[in-house]
């Protein structure tokens, strides 16, 4: 009865012809190098790399835990002093919204120039409001955070030398932010006599702002 | 003879090719955060401070 672990009769010509091969020392050393590489290369794929890995993600996972939660820590400090900050100055607050409103508030602007002009003596030739944008573009902010959006004002003021002073100090010191673009000043030629102070006509072109929603 | 030695640089360089490529693999997963984009918007940094002297200067203006 042929054993179990026998090769069969009809493989057993190739096993023949393969010992003389097998028994040379040379060729014994050359498989022995080759499978040692090729199992360390599988192993090294299959076992070694996964294992490794994980290792590896698993102390990056620590470090980087570790990272957020300092800087988390860092920020709920930043927070709660920024709320205790935000509770002391709650009371200024609408000042912000009067510097800068939430709506163009157009004519508004245009009754502050008026009773800034009445306030000081001068006389308004002409008030002209330019295009309000209705969202910010791209010219009039530098900055993607900052979401004010300014449209032009264009003014013309009469009146004499003090007069013109103090509407141009009034005006810089009005709670609304009103950039200054440009000055002119001419002579009004339209007076005849030559008088103590004559009339300056003062040409402003201004921008003033308002906070996109 | 000849055979035995195409057969050991083939194992030889595919021993190398997987020995370079864990070894990539494995600095790719050093390297790689493993922090999200929410969690890195989350966690900016905030400056607790507020330029109050604007304020106090808005305050001394006159509103009409």
């Amino acid at each position: 009865m042929a054993s179990k672990f026998e090769i069969p009769d009809q493989y057993r010509k190739y096993y023949r012809s393969l010992e003389p091969i097998l028994a040379k020392p040379k060729t014994k050393i050359y498989s022995t190098v080759i499978f040692f590489f090729l199992v360390v290369s599988l192993f090294g794929w299959y076992a070694i790399r996964p294992t490794i890995q994980t290792i590896l993600y698993l102390q990056r996972e620590i470090k980087d835990k570790t990272a957020v939660n300092k800087k988390m820590d860092d920020k709920i400090q930043a927070l709660i002093q920024s709320q205790s900050i935000m509770e002391s100055i709650q009371q200024k607050l609408p000042l912000i919204e009067d510097a800068i409103p939430k709506n163009p508030d157009a004519i508004d602007v245009v009754r502050q120039l008026r009773d800034l002009t009445v306030s000081t003596g001068a006389s308004v030739s002409a008030i002209q409001i330019g295009t309000i944008p209705a969202v910010q573009t791209a010219s009039s902010s530098a900055s993607p955070l900052t979401k004010q959006v300014e449209f032009p004002v264009t003014m013309s003021v009469e009146g004499n030398y003090q007069t013109i002073s103090l509407f141009l100090n009034s005006l810089i010191n009005i709670r609304r932010i009103i950039l200054i673009d440009s000055i002119s000043f001419t002579p009004n030629k339209k007076q005849g006599s030559v008088s103590a102070s004559p009339n300056i006509q003062l040409v402003l072109r201004m921008n003033t702002f308002y906070e996109s929603p | 003879m000849k055979s035995d030695r195409d057969l050991l640089l083939i194992s030889l360089f595919t021993f190398i090719t997987v020995l370079s490529w864990v070894f990539f693999e494995l600095m790719k997963t050093t390297k790689t955060s493993t922090v999200t984009t929410t969690v890195n918007q989350i966690i900016t940094p905030l400056t607790p401070k507020l330029d109050t002297d604007t304020l106090d200067m808005l305050e001394k203006k006159v509103k009409l």
